[in-house]
């Protein structure tokens, strides 16, 4: 075999240690740099994470509105009504559905108007695990046959019924 | 799905994939704790596998990132890990804990083929003549003293790769044994436990390799050295049978508030996968095999082919212990009241097909390598050897102590 | 003389100093070993801005707030993923246990079938806990997900990798994969909305006031009223996560 008659020192360069950690030191330095590079520039300023992402998650798009404030601003004929009711503690969207598109274009994102027995049910239902304490509750099964619930109940004020029943 | 699961447990999330890769990784042990045996520790009767451990090795290794690629629901940021690893996450480590094990089997593999690469770059021509000379890093000095540092090296490499494994493994069972919220997982037992399986599957799957591959060859593997290997295989099982048993044992009579739960799921969800296949078939049934297999009544050819029953119960129980303990672990719900379902899904990236073809990919990946690094013994060196050691340990040359 | 004792100062100092580095690390990696670290039992929230207050005594298991929990939040209405869910115990004669909660309870709940021999029953509204020792952020490999300063956990849409183990460590089940986005995903207290002032859409949406939200340490501030006033509880307090989510009234039942 070649250079079996010297085991003289062999260059530096040319051993098989210094050529594999010449790669290894390569490798590594472009890793390094690699990271530097990708790392995002806002990450670990507060933390271990990116910290322009709790201005992202600020950002995010609403679907409910602030509350009912705005809605009773145009819908002022509502608003007797249903603030002198039990129904008054409700806010607009959680019978309505998310409205916050509706105030600017009103005539294209229409909030869901509901009056059907198992839609009220779904409050006032007489159910295991439901306490009467917290809300006056029916069975739908009994009550009244098959009528909507508005068509005696003002929903906005359900205290207040049509045709005078009671 | 039974009981009350929160809604959110109804999607398992860690997949088969999550249990293939834990399952490979550990066979990468126990390869690696042979080659130590040998250049640390200097048990010269396994030198007909010791090449052959480390080719097997960096075929399993180089595997284990896919399962874990095809899981990640953003496989694309998988660099982050190595980018802005979260010090106090237990996973986090993995990018840099592989790369480490990777290079040092590399390495190691460099060293010890070296003599053989450079060698290659002269006689061979063409693209394979280019093909080791770029290999060879142009370090194709091959004087005595060089190759004495080579060994020097080599045996350095081996020390660092016995913590390194052990790290590797430790680092695995900690992913779960760190999870407070699931109480099948959470222990300071899961770490030691995920060690002493590795070892134990990756040194059955040695025997496995070697066995069928030798037969493969038309070759008697080296009794000598399988007999090693089946005393070995025997102690590493005891410690990991042991442990997996202390564990239930312990969970069993400390009976905390969460232990019907995982009685229930022991009992109920996976009786077969852990009694069935982790304990009996994959524990105690190899626990008498093993030194069965030794017992001097049975021929050789028979003695070596119960060692490989043995070792390929260990390597399906080693698997079913992997499930038990992935799939296992997820189908008992946080609430304590319930267990959700899995089923592998024929087709997808998290699918059985691509599990089988990820399991079958280093046994692709083996045959090619081994094109590159002959792993096995040359023939009449390997004979020679014998002889050598049988002389020089005559309590081996029956092949039956112990 | 001086200097000697100048001298040994200064190297007091410097072991003074390597010493703080050390443990101000330790502390960072494991902020739970340093906030055990003092005798004192913390009751009062310190580093969260916001509270949380849940009363199972009120809740009448409606949907509502899963549902607006859903649209604001852009969760899939038909897959089993939810950032809020609201469950049912039902205790009967024979103190049988029984939960349940029906798509998260998104349509309510159905009338159970031996009502008479139910002798207990409520629901109880689950949501992300924000914990203060949280576990999921803990173990994101990554940095994706994490505390905010005033005390929200969020995850970064940007960075997460997917590989789920925040939701394996999340005691409470709080965490799911986004169906849509391919990341982890989770409550996020309305982030959105209570950084501009609003409550959260669940608060919002809810008819019986059981949910509860706002500032802490602010005068009149409903949910610091609660937790001052009345005796409230927290889920799996034995998993040390110390939750920022308050309950009145929560049985020993509740998982």
């Amino acid at each position: 075999m070649k250079n079996s008659d010297s085991d003289q020192k062999v260059k530096l360069t040319d051993q098989p240690l210094f050529r594999i950690g010449m790669i290894i030191a390569i490798v590594l330095v472009l890793f390094i740099g690699l990271q530097q590079w990708f790392i995002p520039k806002s990450f670990g300023k507060t933390g271990h994470y990116r910290s322009d992402n709790i201005q992202e998650w600020t950002e995010h798009e609403l679907q409910y509105a602030a509350g009912s404030d705005a809605c009773l601003t145009c819908h002022s004929n509502v608003k007797n009504i249903f603030l002198s009711g039990s129904h008054e503690q409700l806010n607009c969207e959680t019978c309505h559905g998310p409205a916050v598109k509706h105030p600017n274009n009103p005539m294209d994102s229409k909030p869901s108007i509901e009056s059907s027995r198992e839609f009220c049910g779904s409050c006032h239902q007489t159910l295991t695990g439901r306490p009467d304490t917290v809300i006056t509750q029916i069975d739908l099964g009994t009550h009244m046959g098959f009528a909507n619930c508005s068509d005696c109940h003002q929903p906005h004020n359900p205290g207040f019924k049509f045709g005078g029943a009671d | 799905m039974n009981g009350y699961i929160y809604p959110n447990e109804a999607n398992v999330v860690w997949t088969v994939m999550i249990v293939i890769y834990p399952y490979i990784t550990g066979l990468v042990a126990g390869a690696f704790i042979i080659s130590a045996l040998y250049h640390v520790f200097n048990q010269k009767v396994f030198k007909p596998v010791s090449k052959l451990a480390l080719v097997s090795a960096l075929s399993l290794l180089l595997v284990a990132p896919i399962p874990l690629l095809l899981h990640l629901s953003q496989p694309l940021r998988a660099f982050n890990i190595m980018l802005t690893p979260n010090p106090s996450s237990a996973m986090a480590g993995f990018g840099y804990i592989y790369s480490f094990y990777l290079m040092i089997v590399l390495l190691e593999i460099w060293f010890i083929y070296r003599k053989n690469i450079v060698t290659m770059a002269e006689k061979s021509a063409g693209l394979s003549k280019i093909g080791y000379g770029l290999l060879s890093l142009g370090a194709k000095d091959l004087s005595p003293g060089t190759l004495a540092m080579d060994n020097r090296i080599i045996n350095t490499l081996a020390v660092i790769g016995i913590p390194a494994a052990f790290g590797l493994h430790g680092y695995v069972g900690f992913i779960f044994g760190g999870i407070k919220a699931n109480p099948w997982w959470s222990s300071p037992l899961m770490p030691v436990i995920f060690i002493a399986s590795a070892v134990v599957s990756g040194t059955a799957l040695l025997i496995l390799v070697y066995g069928i591959g030798s037969r493969l060859r038309k070759r008697e593997p080296d009794h000598q050295c399988m007999t090693a290997l089946n005393k070995y295989l025997w102690i590493f099982l005891i410690v990991a049978v042991s442990l997996e048993a202390l564990e239930i044992v312990n969970a069993g009579y400390q009976a905390k508030s969460y232990w019907p739960a995982v009685y229930g799921l022991l009992t109920q969800q996976i009786p077969l996968s852990f009694f069935g296949i982790q304990l009996l078939l994959g524990g105690l049934v190899p626990l008498i095999l093993l030194p069965a297999a030794r017992l001097k009544s049975f021929a050789r050819e028979w003695q070596q082919r119960l060692t490989m029953i043995a070792a390929g119960l260990i390597v399906v129980g080693v698997f079913a212990m992997r499930w038990n303990v992935v799939i296992g672990g997820q189908l008992l719900s946080k609430t304590g009241m319930g267990y959700s379902g899995y089923v592998v899904p024929l087709l997808g990236r998290e699918g059985l097909l691509m599990a089988v073809v990820v399991l079958i990919l280093p046994i692709i990946l083996f045959s090619v390598l081994s094109q590159i690094f002959p792993p096995w013994p040359k023939d009449e060196a390997a004979i020679s050897e014998q002889i050598e050691v049988s002389k020089s340990r005559p309590e081996l040359r029956s092949g039956t102590v112990g | 003389m001086a200097k000697m004792v100048r001298r040994r100062f200064f190297s007091l100092g410097g072991k003074l100093l390597a010493g703080g580095i050390v443990a101000g690390t330790i502390g960072k990696y494991f902020p739970d070993t340093v906030a055990h670290a003092a005798p004192t039992v913390r009751t009062g929230k310190t580093e969260g801005k916001w509270g949380f207050v849940v009363d199972t005594y009120k809740c009448i298991g409606c949907g509502r707030c899963v549902k607006a929990c859903k649209a604001e939040s852009q969760v899939p209405v038909d897959q089993e993923v939810y950032r809020t869910w609201v469950e049912r115990y039902t205790v009967d004669y024979d103190k049988n246990v029984k939960i349940e909660s029906p798509r998260g309870g998104i349509n309510g709940f159905p009338e159970v079938e031996n009502r008479e021999r139910i002798t207990k029953s409520f629901f109880v509204p689950k949501l992300c806990n924000q914990c203060e020792n949280a576990p999921c952020t803990k173990v994101c490999p990554v940095g994706a997900t994490y505390t905010t300063p005033d005390g929200v956990v969020l995850v970064d849409r940007e960075r997460c990798v997917g590989c789920s183990y925040c939701i394996q460590a999340c005691p409470y089940g709080a965490r799911f994969k986004h169906p849509v986005f391919k990341v982890a995903d989770k409550c996020t207290w309305c982030y959105h909305r209570i950084s501009k002032g609003m409550t959260t859409a669940c608060v919002q949406a809810c008819p019986v006031g059981a949910r509860v939200f706002g500032e802490i340490g602010v005068p009149d501030s409903p949910v610091d009223k609660i937790l001052s006033e009345e005796r409230v509880n927290i889920l799996k307090p034995e998993a040390g996560t110390m939750p920022l989510v308050d309950y009145l009234g929560l049985d020993k039942v509740v998982v």
